[in-house]
């Protein structure tokens, strides 16, 4: 498994080229049904469909590219942690899913701790100060921004 | 003096209570922000448009402009203090500015960078007054297929003289105007990716698009790279520059402001690119180039100076012709449509005074930089012992409650996330949102005066080469094309990017 990761890193850019060539197909069914038109009368699947065809085409350059090059490859400079993404991910989803039945107050909490999740080696005394401190600036907030959503309770 | 007279007007809109008081909390909540490590300009900006909604127009852009400035101001003191660029155009500052805050030089770096900088905004500011007029009155003489050469050209130049690899910044300009795209076409009224959701029927939200790639983006790369630990601070020492050190500043400077002013104007030019042609130059000139990189005081005068000439001058194409130079710029005209007001060629007759008043808020708003970094400056050194741990959680609760304001929707914040993630994505297979963000800002307003252009020449694609300014535009873009395929200009590109 590590293995063939290693391998697909090397080959970045056609794993690349490869994903803009399926985004173009997609957008292109997508836009399957927009009337083309012509060039004195331009549809509205015109535009969309020249720029999925610019998009396709660099896909291929990059493929291209790839298999031309030969030598060792740059390292990426960015790497991912599915720590932070899931945690943050999950903290605006959480809050998203509760807001309008909990109120402000309760989802923030749960968008703090969950996001507090992302590093590693949290103390708890450390998220209960965090889940304090943020509740306070967000109570402010309520109060400058004028937010529609009641602080505790449903919407 | 018809100037004068504008600037009599902009004084009517800027020196009221309101007006100076909008003006400081700009700046003020810029510099706070821009402070803060880990949070450069564009993500400020994104986290704080929605903060600006209930304020008339003309003040919501005089706090706008503020925070932009602002936090350019304060990228600065992060990147000598901690030696972290909070954007692009502080990488350079940080590579002498560090140095000479590891000799205890801190003092004199934050001076002669907050001196030069003030000195370059206000000519930057004065070069804006005086070509906005002239330039808007080219733009309003514009056709559909010069307005569509003219954003070709600010995408390719943008493209270009950006970082990492042209072909990925390319079909991000070309998806972030399939993203401009989304919503009622309305010519024929057919609903356009919008995946049968009646919230995406008026278009993407800017929002939640500039807000998840560039400010939740920015938290999770950081916390992917760092885990949330950042460097060690350096004490300042002594405040004053030596008069060695101003007799070396002050002609870099000076060279810096020269340079950040013609870069800003040009498509695609921007702070960041200044900044490196400045330090570029400064090393070329110098008797000793070697003193660079080791606190070289030259290498932050120049550059700091560059980057905030390119900064003011950025506005001139964009307010006077609606074209955006980077994504800060793009970030700044998606607040002004938020406000109600198109930027372009008619700004300046149909809203003078929001104009005007802009110009001049931003010379009040310089000075109050100069007087809010100098003396103050231990306040912010105090935010940036917060450590990024607690930064990061501060900032999604401020953005959540942000974002959710704009339309009362937790829609806006499903959107949010999820551009925020595919950002992260992106990045790291080297495609840079920047360019994404100035397509979708630009996306209908192409296709429109593409669509108008063609229904002229009744479908003849010559017309774009037939009309003298856009065959002139359309040639500069394909010169710019071009310098892709030199060989010395990849390898100046590459060092930009290394560094």
């Amino acid at each position: 498994m590590i293995h063939a990761l290693r391998k697909y890193h090397r080959h970045e850019d056609m794993f690349c080229g490869i994903a803009m060539i399926l985004f173009s197909i997609f957008i292109m069914w997508v836009a399957r049904g927009y009337p083309v038109g012509n060039a004195s009368e331009m549809g509205p699947g015109y535009f969309p469909r020249a720029l999925c065809v610019i998009v396709a085409f660099l896909g291929g350059v990059l493929i291209v590219g790839d298999l031309l090059k030969s030598g060792p490859r740059d390292e990426p400079e960015e790497r991912l942690k599915l720590r932070p993404i899931l945690a943050i991910g999950a903290s605006y989803i959480a809050f998203a899913l509760t807001l309008n039945f909990i109120g402000l107050l309760p989802a923030l909490v749960l968008l703090i701790v969950l996001s507090a999740l992302a590093i590693p080696g949290r103390k708890f005394w450390e998220v209960v100060l965090l889940v304090v401190a943020m509740q306070a600036m967000a109570l402010s907030m309520w109060y400058l921004v004028q937010i529609s959503v009641p602080l505790i309770g449903k919407a | 003096m018809e100037l004068l007279d504008h600037l009599a007007l902009g004084a009517s809109v800027a020196l009221t209570l309101n007006g100076l008081m909008y003006c400081f909390l700009g700046v003020l909540i810029g510099t706070l922000i821009g402070v803060l490590p880990g949070v450069g300009p564009v993500s400020t900006i994104a986290m704080l448009i929605p903060l600006t909604y209930q304020l008339a127009p003309a003040e919501g852009l005089i706090m706008i402009a503020g925070i932009y400035y602002g936090a350019q101001y304060g990228g600065s003191t992060t990147a000598i203090l901690l030696n972290i660029p909070g954007e692009t155009s502080s990488i350079v500052t940080c590579l002498d500015g560090h140095p000479m805050a590891k000799q205890g030089r801190a003092g004199p770096a934050l001076v002669v960078s907050a001196v030069g900088s003030f000195f370059a905004g206000v000519v930057g500011i004065f070069l804006t007054a005086a070509l906005a007029v002239p330039l808007a009155y080219i733009g309003a003489s514009f056709g559909a297929p010069e307005y569509f050469a003219l954003m070709l050209l600010g995408l390719i130049g943008a493209v270009v003289l950006a970082q990492g690899s042209p072909l990925k910044a390319i079909a991000m300009v070309a998806v972030g105007i399939m993203i401009g795209l989304v919503g009622i076409d309305i010519d024929t009224a057919i609903w356009r990716f919008t995946f049968g959701l009646p919230n995406l029927a008026d278009g993407l939200d800017f929002v939640p698009v500039a807000v998840g790639l560039f400010g939740i983006a920015d938290v999770v790369r950081e916390l992917c790279k760092t885990d949330g630990k950042l460097g060690k601070l350096s004490v300042i020492g002594r405040w004053m520059p030596t008069r060695d050190d101003v007799k070396r500043a002050v002609p870099a400077s000076l060279r810096g402001t020269v340079i950040g002013s013609i870069l800003g104007i040009l498509p695609g030019g921007g702070a960041g690119l200044a900044s490196f042609a400045s330090y570029i130059v400064e090393k070329k000139i110098a008797r000793d180039p070697s003193r660079f990189g080791k606190g070289a005081v030259e290498g932050v005068a120049g550059p700091e100076s560059a980057n905030n000439a390119a900064a003011q001058t950025n506005f001139i194409p964009m307010l006077t012709l609606g074209i955006p130079a980077n994504a800060l710029m793009a970030m700044m005209m998606g607040a002004l449509t938020i406000h109600g007001i198109q930027p372009g060629p008619h700004l300046l007759t149909l809203n003078a005074s929001v104009f005007w008043g802009l110009v001049i808020s931003m010379l009040v708003g310089n000075i109050m930089l100069l007087i809010i970094n100098l003396p103050l400056i231990r306040i912010w050194i105090t935010l940036l012992r917060i450590p990024y741990r607690a930064i990061y959680v501060g900032i999604l609760v401020f953005t959540v409650i942000g974002v959710y304001t704009v339309n009362n929707s937790v829609i806006d914040v499903y959107l949010t996330i999820f551009f925020g993630i595919v950002g992260v994505v992106l990045y790291r297979f080297g495609f840079e949102p920047a360019p994404l963000l100035l397509g979708f800002v630009l996306g209908k307003l192409m296709e429109t005066n593409f669509r108008k252009a063609l229904i002229q020449s009744g479908g003849d694609y010559m017309i774009f080469v037939e009309r003298p300014i856009a065959l002139g535009l359309l040639i500069v873009a394909v010169i710019l094309l071009a310098m892709l395929l030199w060989p010395r200009f990849i390898g100046t590109r590459k060092y930009m990017s290394a560094t």
